[in-house]
């Protein structure tokens, strides 16, 4: 009799998790894996791949283009990790204080838009003859030395609203009491964000952080559709130079090495997250 | 029971056999990001014709942006289109010699091709003894100009270094941007310029014997073309930031707009003078060969080059319907003629067109340079394009390497050096495309 429940019960909980397994397995675990194979073979995406070692890495680390791309990576982990992290606290306190829930939506909004199009009006707006930028002195999406600025700009605009929406939810599930204790107590409003709301919502916070780390190696889309890596490979990605070594180079097998060092960097954030957790630390 | 029982397993058997009887024989095409205009002018004068001649067939052309890279994924996966459309002979060659294209020399023979189709275009499609693709659009590199602007002040077309640098100068005294250029949309745009500047300031001789590889990249000759088109494009081409945000878009109507004189393009430019939304004004365009660029290179030379190739799926359940629809696409002299016409600048197959089936409406610039194109090819007097050339790695190197150069971040020596290591490396594994033998005594 308990022998059957309790093959009801992984029965029934295997009907549930069944699909998901099977989709992660299928599109995440077995390419995944063949991309990490790959990455010690020379293979141009037509003819049989030829087991190479290492040579790859080798190759990929003894290029500028490399270098200047896993910069770019960071300079852009830097600016999300900051930034939009402010951004959305601040909203998020904002709507807090004056309960003006009405504006979430109006926030969430750049989020819920597809890449493509909101990347696409952002080139044009900056665009130096049929956009705002004509008025400007500077080509954003032209000039090497703040493109990648002008895109990560106009990431930005699309993002924070997301985080906003995350950080409220998150300061919803802070006692009331709290901040009524504070306020008894003659603290002002910044005080109560500094020393209620923010190490209230610290597991929230730092989540979200880690996730940036993750998500930062990630980006693509935004690149590509504004300026595909240029001008002069002053916005190159990981990537985007996986890309193009995939697709115009025909060198598979460095690109899986480059996607395997993209791996290793979400690695790394995980391995972050854990060993938070492990010391205490609320995530 | 039984009776209506027979009844239904005859119906269902009718059924079955018409529908495989009946169907027709499906190609599947995949073509390259084009407008409903372009799209509809092969429609109507490629598929539909041989559709009514042959009532068993339908063509099925599917517009595929990013072609390049869902094709190659479709094909190694065993699918892929009937018809394969590429970029050039480097792509169409390396699908050939990993064994997925079906070699079309029987058929080429069998419509007596091999007789018309010259030996450069035939040899360019060939890896090992086989044919596997064709050229769908011979191009070459030239000037497109605003004509009534240079008649106003008496601008002349150039023909040598000293001519075009003065008109580059008058140009610019009078408050226009000489050249109009832009990479927004396509950033080997850049190897237009390497292309013309490299041909015609070394000299196709010199081209053709570095593409064998019996001459360094790194030669002098070489770099000093390179030099002189960093010196040109710092002067005459927009500034660098403009430039690689500007589109075609933008740049084509600042030269009938008369912001800028005029724009280096090859062949496929001439459909962007027919459409008003690039050409909104009523001045003239005019075209002319790119000017040489040392006293020794002679003039007129075109660059040639191969914009995009057919050829055939050797996987495609129907890849002897498609052979056939890729011939008779080559003997169809009336729809090619049309359209040049209808489609300018995309569709120059290597056959002859007659004159009594090109309509009298084709725009007659594009045409003279169609001519011009052929006879300067006949007599051996062209010029090697880099994109159709070059293995797939200097082609990069070729157009991303040019910004940092433009940009003082290498040295025009450094470029060359590196465009010769990493082409010596593809010559080697056999990724260089052939380049057909050049006739003795020819520029």
């Amino acid at each position: 009799m308990k022998y059957k429940n309790k093959s009801k019960n992984i029965f029934s909980v295997g009907i549930f998790v069944f699909p998901a397994l099977f989709i992660n397995i299928f599109v995440i675990l077995i390419p995944a894996i063949i991309t990490f194979i790959l990455a010690f073979f020379e293979w141009d995406g037509l003819n049989v791949p030829q087991f190479v070692g290492i040579k790859n890495f080798v190759t990929i680390f003894s290029e500028t283009t490399f270098f200047n791309a896993l910069l770019n990576n960071c300079i852009w982990l830097f600016i999300f990790l900051t930034l939009p992290v402010i951004m959305g606290l601040i909203s998020a306190e904002f709507l807090r204080q004056t309960k003006w829930n009405f504006l979430l939506p109006v926030f969430f909004f750049p989020t819920i838009l597809p890449i493509v199009v909101v990347g696409l009006i952002w080139k044009f707006i900056y665009h130096p003859i049929r956009g705002l930028g004509k008025y400007l002195n500077v080509v954003i999406l032209g000039d090497p030395s703040i493109a990648l600025y002008g895109i990560a700009f106009a990431n930005i605009w699309a993002w924070w609203g997301f985080l906003c929406v995350v950080f409220h939810s998150a300061i919803q599930g802070i006692s009331k009491e709290l901040y009524e204790a504070a306020t008894l107590d003659g603290a002002n409003k910044w005080q109560e964000f500094r020393y209620i709301t923010i190490p209230q919502i610290v597991p929230t916070l730092v989540f979200m952080e880690i996730m940036t780390i993750i998500w930062s190696f990630l980006v693509f889309d935004w690149v590509w559709v504004m300026t595909q890596g240029g001008p002069a490979g002053s916005t190159e990605l990981l990537a985007t130079l996986l890309y193009k070594k995939s697709f115009y180079s025909y060198k598979v097998g460095e690109a899986s090495a480059i996607g395997v060092i993209i791996s290793i960097f979400g690695f790394l954030g995980i391995s972050l997250y854990y060993y938070l957790d492990k010391k205490g630390v609320e995530v | 029971m039984k009776k209506s029982l027979g009844w239904f397993l005859m119906v269902v058997f009718l059924i079955v056999t018409i529908s495989v009887f009946g169907e027709k024989v499906k190609i599947t095409w995949w073509y390259e990001s084009v407008t409903p205009t372009s799209l509809k002018a092969i429609e109507d004068n490629l598929i539909k014709p041989y559709e009514d001649t042959h009532p068993n067939v339908k063509i099925d052309i599917l517009v595929k942006n990013q072609l390049q890279e869902v094709l190659r994924t479709a094909i190694i996966a065993g699918e892929g289109p009937d018809i394969i459309m590429t970029m050039g002979p480097a792509e169409a060659n390396r699908f050939a010699a990993a064994g997925y294209l079906l070699p079309l020399d029987e058929y080429l023979t069998k419509y007596c091709l091999t007789d018309e189709i010259p030996d450069i275009f035939l040899d360019i499609g060939k890896v090992g003894d086989n044919i596997y693709s064709i050229p769908k659009s011979i191009e070459s590199m030239g000037v497109i100009y605003n004509k009534s602007l240079f008649e106003e002040n008496g601008w002349k077309k150039p023909t040598n270094s000293k001519e075009w640098i003065e008109l580059l100068n008058n140009i610019k005294e009078k408050g226009l941007i000489p050249i109009a250029a832009g990479n927004a949309n396509w950033k080997p745009t850049n190897e237009h310029y390497v292309t013309v500047y490299l041909n015609h300031y070394a000299g196709p001789e010199n081209v053709y014997k570095a593409l064998k590889g019996e001459l360094s990249w790194s030669d002098p000759i070489f770099v000093d073309a390179i030099k002189m088109l960093k010196s040109d494009f710092k002067n005459f081409w927009p500034d660098y930031s403009i430039y690689s945000v500007l589109t075609q878009e933008d740049f084509v109507p600042l030269v009938s707009m008369r912001q800028s004189a005029m724009f280096i393009v090859g062949t496929w430019g001439f459909q962007w003078l027919t459409d008003p939304n690039y050409w909104p004004s009523n001045d003239e365009a005019g075209w002319f060969p790119f000017p040489n660029l040392r006293e020794k290179v002679e003039y007129p030379i075109v660059d040639i080059g191969i914009g995009s190739t057919l050829s055939v799926n050797k996987n495609s359940p129907n890849a002897e319907e498609a052979a056939e629809f890729l011939m008779w696409i080559l003997t169809y002299k009336e729809g090619i003629g049309r359209l040049l016409r209808d489609f300018p600048g995309e569709w120059i197959m290597p056959v002859e067109i007659p004159e009594e089936v090109v309509p009298s409406d084709v725009d007659p610039i594009f045409y003279e340079h169609v001519q011009i194109q052929y006879n300067l090819l006949e007599k051996d007097k062209y010029g090697y394009t880099t994109w159709t050339f070059l293995g797939p790695d200097t082609w990069q190197w070729c157009y991303e390497g040019i910004e940092k150069v433009w940009l003082g971040k290498i040295t025009p020596e450094e470029y060359m050096k590196k465009w010769d290591e990493i082409f010596q490396e593809e010559l080697k594994k056999g990724l260089v495309p052939p380049v057909p033998e050049r006739r003795e005594n020819s520029q």
